[in-house]
């Protein structure tokens, strides 16, 4: 006795949003999905997913520089802070904040390449939770 | 056709214009949704996750809403609408890789007057603070609940009460009395801003069609200030004269049909404001005060005994990271620059700040009246004091988070040691290029002006010599080569320091910023942070602690105030030249 698509897919979702990774913002969207628009937040979940890969992706390279422009690394975060943070994925906002912090701190490289592994673990975590929530979206 | 959203509000079916009635308020709110339906609202953020859901979410709230992800292409469709079709408001993101946002804020209020309300993760203080000081009716941090969105139409709707003769205007006659005295007063104050002559450009969205109906309104046609128009506007003003400039003459001179003299008055105004402020750089060259040297030597001071060495003053566009990695760095790094030279450096970089300040003060005065001319005070005063030094930073430090431009007058700075000479290069400078707009000051005489503020420059950095020397030598390499006064293919460019070629020091000094790199390769990156932190009154321990999530900006780690600084110059000192460039165009 399986639990329907639709419970399946709801429980998902509590448990993303039970563990932090998911926070009120996320609840939000999906409220904003209507009839009109079926894929409203699958659409925005994969967008979110690529551009975020991109970002850490960019990342990892900037640092690798010997040359480190802030600035860049900086615009970067605040762009994937303020889609993390607008999709509802918390972790991600709260890693991008973390690495914004040591913007204006001196660190050496080492500790950037740590704390951006740290961002980067997250984002995978919320990655693998939403691809399966497409998954999930797309049994119904 | 359609009725405007005005109509809705101020219950007009052609009769008396007065204040809504009872029936007008009721008929208001029923039709609210069509009314929001009519706001036309204009969306721009580069992320399209943002952008979809912002789009969604006004959608939601039944607004008309456009949405674009280029800044560039907001502005296009602003300039191409007409004055009944064009759009209520403008949202946009601050930080987008075409267009800083700001600019796009100062373009649109200039232009279009419309209301912009700023979006963006970036919840510093600083640079919420500058938003407002360019002009946002708003600042939203990202992200944004719905709820915040509903309501926006208010700020249309204010926008459009600023103008008294917009909706609650007497008959004609009383209208075309003002007029009369409007100009009186013209001719009496010809050189002063007051406030007869702050009546807005506002926009009437009515159809012509209305305009038969509504015989007791006075229609004003929003008048757009193409590059085209605001050179005319220009010429005409240097032909009269700026002192004898006064709307009734600037019209008549510039001979174009469809713009009345309450157009070229208020535009008249935001151009007087605009070179108000650009010689209050100057009379701050002259009027150096002594008093903010010792709060300027005592941060020095402290910055000194924080040590250097581990001062986490690598900041800005060249920031370094530490590292057995990273190249090698010179044995530079540790310079110490003796305390003597703080106070006027400091000082000089204060009073810069102080400036550029009122740069930004100005440039919003319109638009947001009450905060940008009110709220912060201008500084304009000496000011020694240490709030005003903090306050002034987070002015500038708006914009470290800007990327990709290397200011030039950072560099000014660093080789400056003389205080005179900062707020000069960038008021004079800037002086410069206006000036060069007009007729008798050709390209070369403004250039002129800068190359002389650079050797200026080049010969007062004795004071930090191993610096100093090699700044010198790249410097005389540099003013070699022939600086456009303005250049016009670059004013919208894209993230190179073409935007902000209007300012001087920025392209007779450093290209761009991997001219600057392969230009300097021995300057210590840390020591160009420590030197601007040092000019600026080195980062004194001041703690802005944006709240939740702690995201604090410490400024005595004063962040990339290298860039922060000179950009944030650069920024209100290039939008300021937009102002005039656009004429030339």
């Amino acid at each position: 006795m399986a639990a329907s698509p639709v419970n399946q897919l709801n429980a998902h979702i509590s448990n993303m949003l039970a563990t932090g990774l998911l926070d009120e913002h996320f609840t939000a969207l999906r409220r904003l999905q209507d009839a009109e628009s079926p894929d409203f937040v699958d659409g925005l979940v994969t967008n979110f997913l690529n551009d975020g890969d991109r970002i850490f992706g960019k990342l990892a390279q900037l640092l690798e520089r010997p040359f480190v422009d802030l600035d860049v690394v900086s615009n970067h975060l605040m762009k994937l802070k303020g889609s993390s943070a607008s999709v509802g994925a918390r972790h991600v906002r709260l890693a991008c904040i973390q690495l914004l912090q040591l913007t204006s701190q001196q660190k050496n490289r080492d500790e950037w390449i740590s704390t951006l592994a740290r961002g980067r673990a997250a984002f995978d975590e919320v990655r693998r939770e939403f691809q399966t929530m497409v998954q999930l979206e797309r049994q119904i | 056709m359609k009725k405007g959203w005005k109509e809705i509000w101020s219950g007009h079916d052609g009769g008396e214009v007065g204040l809504p009635s009872f029936g007008d308020c009721e008929r208001a709110v029923m039709d609210m949704e069509s009314f929001l339906a009519r706001l036309r609202v204009l969306a721009v953020d580069d992320d399209r996750v943002c952008l979809k859901i912002l789009e969604t979410q006004l959608r939601h709230c039944k607004y008309n809403v456009t949405a674009v992800t280029r800044a560039e292409a907001a502005l296009e469709m602003l300039r191409a609408r007409k004055d009944g079709d064009q759009f209520d408001l403008v949202i946009s993101d601050v930080h987008m890789p075409d267009m800083d946002g700001f600019k796009l804020l100062e373009l649109v209020g200039l232009e279009m007057d419309i209301p912009v309300i700023m979006l963006s993760a970036n919840e510093e203080m600083e640079t919420m603070m500058k938003g407002i000081k360019h002009g946002a009716c708003d600042y939203l941090v990202k992200p944004v609940h719905l709820d915040r969105l509903k309501n926006i139409w208010l700020h249309v709707v204010k926008k459009s009460m600023n103008d008294p003769r917009d909706h609650i205007s007497g008959a004609n006659d009383d209208a075309s009395q003002k007029r009369q005295s409007g100009d009186a007063e013209d001719e009496k104050n010809g050189a002063d801003d007051t406030k007869k002559h702050s009546r807005k450009n506002k926009k009437d969205g009515d159809d012509p069609e209305e305009d038969s109906e509504n015989t007791s309104t006075q229609k004003r046609q929003r008048i757009q200030w193409s590059a085209d128009l605001h050179r005319k506007f220009v010429e005409a003003v240097h032909q009269i004269g700026i002192d004898r400039a006064v709307p009734k003459k600037i019209l008549d001179v510039m001979g174009v049909d469809g713009i009345t003299r309450e157009h070229v008055a208020s535009h008249l105004q935001k151009y007087r404001l605009a070179l108000k402020k650009l010689s209050l750089g100057t009379d701050k060259q002259s009027n150096p005060c002594p008093a903010g040297t010792e709060s300027w030597r005592r941060d020095w001071n402290y910055i000194n005994m924080n040590g250097l060495a581990s001062s986490p003053s690598a900041l800005g566009t060249h920031r370094l990271l530490h590292s057995q990695s990273v190249k090698p760095i010179s044995s530079q790094r540790s310079l110490g620059i003796p305390v003597r030279d703080m106070g006027p450096a400091g000082n000089g970089g204060n009073l810069l700040n102080a400036v550029v300040h009122d740069v930004s003060n100005v440039t919003s005065g319109n638009s947001y009246g009450h905060i940008s001319n009110g709220g912060l005070p201008s500084g304009s005063g000496p000011s020694g004091s240490y709030i005003e030094n903090i306050r002034n930073r987070m002015v500038l430090d708006a914009d470290r988070s800007f990327p990709f431009a290397i200011s030039g007058n950072s560099f000014a700075n660093m080789s400056n040691g003389t205080q005179p000479l900062v707020p000069g290069l960038v008021s004079n400078s800037l002086k410069g290029d206006v000036l060069s707009m007009f007729p008798g000051y050709g390209p070369s005489q403004g250039n002129n002006l800068k190359i002389n503020q650079l050797s200026g420059i080049a010969a007062s950095s004795g004071q930090m010599t191993a610096i100093g020397d090699e700044i010198q030598n790249r410097m005389a390499a540099l003013k070699g080569k022939s600086t456009p006064v303005v250049d016009f293919s670059e004013q919208m460019a894209p993230f190179n320091l073409g935007n902000y070629t209007s300012v001087p020091i920025n392209n007779s000094a450093l290209a761009s910023a991997p001219t600057i790199r392969s230009a300097l390769p021995d300057i210590q990156i840390g020591n160009l942070g420590m030197l601007t932190q040092m000019l600026n009154g080195g980062g004194a321990n001041v703690n802005v602690l944006d709240e939740k999530d702690g995201t604090s900006k410490v400024y005595q780690h004063a962040t990339g105030d290298l860039v922060g600084t000179s950009e944030a110059q650069n920024q209100m000192g290039g939008d300021l030249d937009d102002f005039f460039i656009d004429g030339l165009i």
